[in-house]
Order: structure tokens, then sequence, then C-alpha cells
């Protein structure tokens, strides 16, 4: 009888996800189980745009009749069948939802939204639109995961973070790093490990990260290397001799600053070695 | 030519026409300021410089010299007590603060800005985009094929775990 709505968007079930969701019931409950039309939700995608949706039938399990023009706050997301509201009844959402409105803006949002007395007549601000250069500020905050949720906010958001995605692994404290063939960020600051797909990696061993780069050595060649940015899988074409050819597996490679700089100096050490060069040196300084 | 802005008093007015009086060397914290005076010499005779900020209201601006009286202060910006200040000072409603991003922009305040950019940081940090969205009254204004884009982009960064599960 009823089409749960298992499986949607199983990815954000699993995160608890707590907003208010209001829903009112148009109609007086008539003590039938299937009988609620025009039950007024918010979206069931992760409840964010804040529009109403219409359920076309709610139940409610308990039997307790829904009263009309009484609004349910909702702790949790209504993907999930029988999951309990807060006033204790458990509801069965069948079917698909479909938005209709707007929602009026709730309380804490007026606040929000009314003109600053002082500002003469302000427009509400718009935080989407702040300037650029306060945005880029705002990003050099950010971790790993907050930079991603900050980047899904809005497109003027999303522009920005995609323009510093090329740097923003140098602004980050080392976090990069390659377990056989599992291959990650871990973020200090979060205690996260992040899994991620590193197509660069293949056939190539990495010798280390340094100033937002991984430094990958290839396993057929030993004497080739490449700069890789982890974040955008941008390999980079910098200006160094071929690797030693005497370099063994215990190598370990570091840059004393970005690549791109001129005062970079390319650091490569061995059990047995240790060696350095600059961008444009023909060859390597042993020591 | 214009004297030195160290030895002038600058006079900011705000758009509600609130006058507020800055030592020279608290007005060299805005770069915009510095440029003005530099490029002014009309004024110079008698010392004093007045400039009008047309999209900010006396309230934020009263904030906005409160900070820079306090950072232009040699003997109390140092160190930890700075960042105690700094903290409480932030400490504003949104709309506030977003007014103050604004005028930081406006006078080219660089501490200020930073600041400011903190505060917004700490409000995202630990949220979800539709959290962030709600917080900052931000219409979500993705096409359903961009929205599936950053998910597929965004997928590994979501599934994050933290290091003794991996281990």
């Amino acid at each position: 009888m009823f089409k749960k709505l298992r499986g949607r968007r199983r990815d954000e079930q699993e995160r608890s996800v707590h907003c208010s969701v209001v829903t009112k019931s148009s109609q007086p409950h008539q003590d039938k189980k299937d009988d609620i039309s025009n039950v007024v939700t918010e979206s069931n995608q992760l409840l964010q745009d804040r529009k109403e949706y219409e359920i076309n039938s709610v139940v409610t399990k308990s039997n307790q009749p829904l009263q009309n023009g009484i609004e349910y706050e909702i702790g949790s997301v209504v993907t999930k069948s029988n999951q309990p509201l807060q006033d204790g009844k458990e509801y069965e959402i069948s079917e698909e939802i479909t938005p209709v409105s707007h929602l009026p803006p709730t309380d804490t949002e007026v606040s929000n939204v009314v003109e600053n007395p002082d500002a003469g007549g302000r427009e509400l601000r718009d935080w989407c639109d702040l300037p650029d250069l306060v945005l880029f500020l705002i990003l050099k905050w950010l971790s790993l995961s907050d930079f991603f949720a900050f980047s899904h906010v809005c497109k003027e958001w999303r522009f920005i973070s995609k323009t510093v995605k090329r740097e923003y692994m140098a602004t980050q404290p080392p976090l990069v790093c390659g377990i056989t063939s599992t291959y990650g960020f871990y973020s200090w600051k979060e205690e996260r490990f992040y899994k991620k797909n590193q197509p660069a990696l293949k056939g190539r061993r990495i010798l280390g990260f340094s100033h937002g780069f991984l430094i990958l050595l290839h396993k057929s060649d030993k004497r080739s290397f490449a700069l890789v940015n982890p974040l955008t899988g941008v390999e980079v074409m910098a200006n160094f001799p071929w690797f030693p050819k005497w370099i063994n597996r215990y190598a370990h490679a570091s840059l004393a600053s970005p690549p791109t700089s001129p005062d970079c100096m390319f650091l490569l050490s061995d059990i047995n070695f240790f060696c350095v060069c600059r961008p444009g040196d023909l060859k390597w300084a042993v020591y | 030519m214009a004297s030195p802005s160290h030895t002038r008093t600058v006079t900011l007015k705000s758009c509600d026409d609130v006058e507020f009086v800055l030592d020279g060397s608290v007005a060299t914290l805005s770069q915009t300021l510095v440029s003005a005076m530099a490029e002014d010499s009309s004024s110079s005779d008698d010392g004093t410089f007045t400039w009008c900020v047309s999209n900010i209201t006396g309230e934020v601006l009263a904030k906005v010299v409160e900070f820079c009286n306090k950072h232009a202060d040699i003997s109390s910006s140092r160190g930890e007590d700075l960042k105690e200040w700094d903290k409480a000072f932030i400490s504003v409603e949104l709309d506030l603060l977003y007014d103050l991003i604004l005028a930081a922009d406006n006078l080219n305040i660089e501490s200020l800005l930073d600041l400011t950019a903190q505060r917004v940081a700490d409000e995202i940090k630990g949220k979800m985009p539709h959290e962030i969205r709600m917080l900052f009254n931000i219409e979500k204004d993705f096409t359903d094929e961009e929205e599936r884009e950053i998910r597929r982009e965004h997928a590994w960064a979501y599934g994050g775990e933290s290091l003794k599960s991996f281990l």
C-alpha cells in the first residue's frame, strides 16, 4: 500500500541532518488511515531549498488524528519511513513529492531579512555576493571538508573555490599520504582520512609531498618524476634535471618552496646520498 | 604638498552624517584613506581631511573606528590580549558582520578583512552546504546537472573516515 522512500538519497540519509521541517495538515483527519491529503512539508532533498512540498498521502500509523492547522517540527529527514516525528507519531510517506511554493520565512529568517532602520532601507544582505577578496580570505581558514561544503553553497562560491583549488593544498598542513594501494588525505584538524582515487599514481611511487604537490617517481623509468597537485590531478612541469641513475627504493624527496617559485630547491635523499638542485640546473649536486 | 598622513587628523563621515575624527596614524590602517590622502592636497593647510563613506552607516562606522583605534594603539596591539579583544569585537550578529565586511572592503582595512573572514569561516566550519545556505539566507542556484556534477566531484570528500577506522 505504501511505497516507501527507501533508497532515495541514501548517502544523505546517513547523516543526521537537523533542520526544522514544518508539516501542516490542511484538512482535519477523519480518523481514517489513508485519508490525509495536502500535508505540506519541506523538501525531501536534504531540506535545503526551503520549498514547500506536497505529499499526497501521509498516513499516521498511530491512528492519532492530525489536527487541522497544527504545525509539526520534524527533527530528521523524512525520507525514511517509520521515522518518529517529534510529536511521537509515525508517518509513512508515499509517492513523489513535488514542489509547491516557497515557505514564508520563519521568525528567525524574518529577523535576517528585516531592513536595518539605520541603513536607510538597504536591501537584505546578500552573502552569496560577498566581495571576491573576502571569499578568498574565508577559504583560507577552511579545512578540506569545509572547503567542499563552501563550494557547494551557490554558484558564486563555487566559482571562487574553483579558482583557488589549485593553490588550496599548499595552504594546508601536510595531510597527504599514500598507503600501498589506498591513497588519500589525512586532515589533522578534522582527524579524518579522505580516500581519493588518484589516476596519476598509476605506475608511480610517492617520493614525498611538499607545498601542495605530490612528488611521484615512475616505477619503470627510475629517472623520471612528476609533480602532481593531488586535489586537481594536474601535473606541473618543472624545470628540473632527471634523477641521478643510482636512485633506489629508499629515496625520499621534498621541495623547499613551491616548484613555480624561482628560489625553489628540490631535495632528494636515500640511504647513501643527499642531493639538491634548483630549477634550470642541469644536474644534481650530490653530498 | 600634502603633509604626512600621521600628522593630520581625518574626519570620517557616514552615509547618515555621523562624523568620526581619527588620528592620522589610525587612518593609515585603511589603504583607501591612505591613497585618498596622498592624492589630496587641498586641505593640507589646516591638517584635516574629510572622507565620506557613502554606503556605511554611523553604527557600523563606529565599530570600524573602534577597531582601528585599538589596532593602531601599539602598546595594546600585542599578542594574546589583542587576539582576545578581536574575538570579543567580532562576536556580533551576522547582519552587523556583513556590514563590517563591506566596510572593511570599502575602506580596505586588511586586518579587519582578515578578522571578519575568519569569523565567517568559523560559522561555516562543520556545516553541510544546506546548513550554510540556511544560516546566510542564500538561495541554492545550481541546476540539477550542476548538482550532480558537484556530487560526483565531491563524493570522495564526503566519504571521509577517521584514521582510526581506516587503520
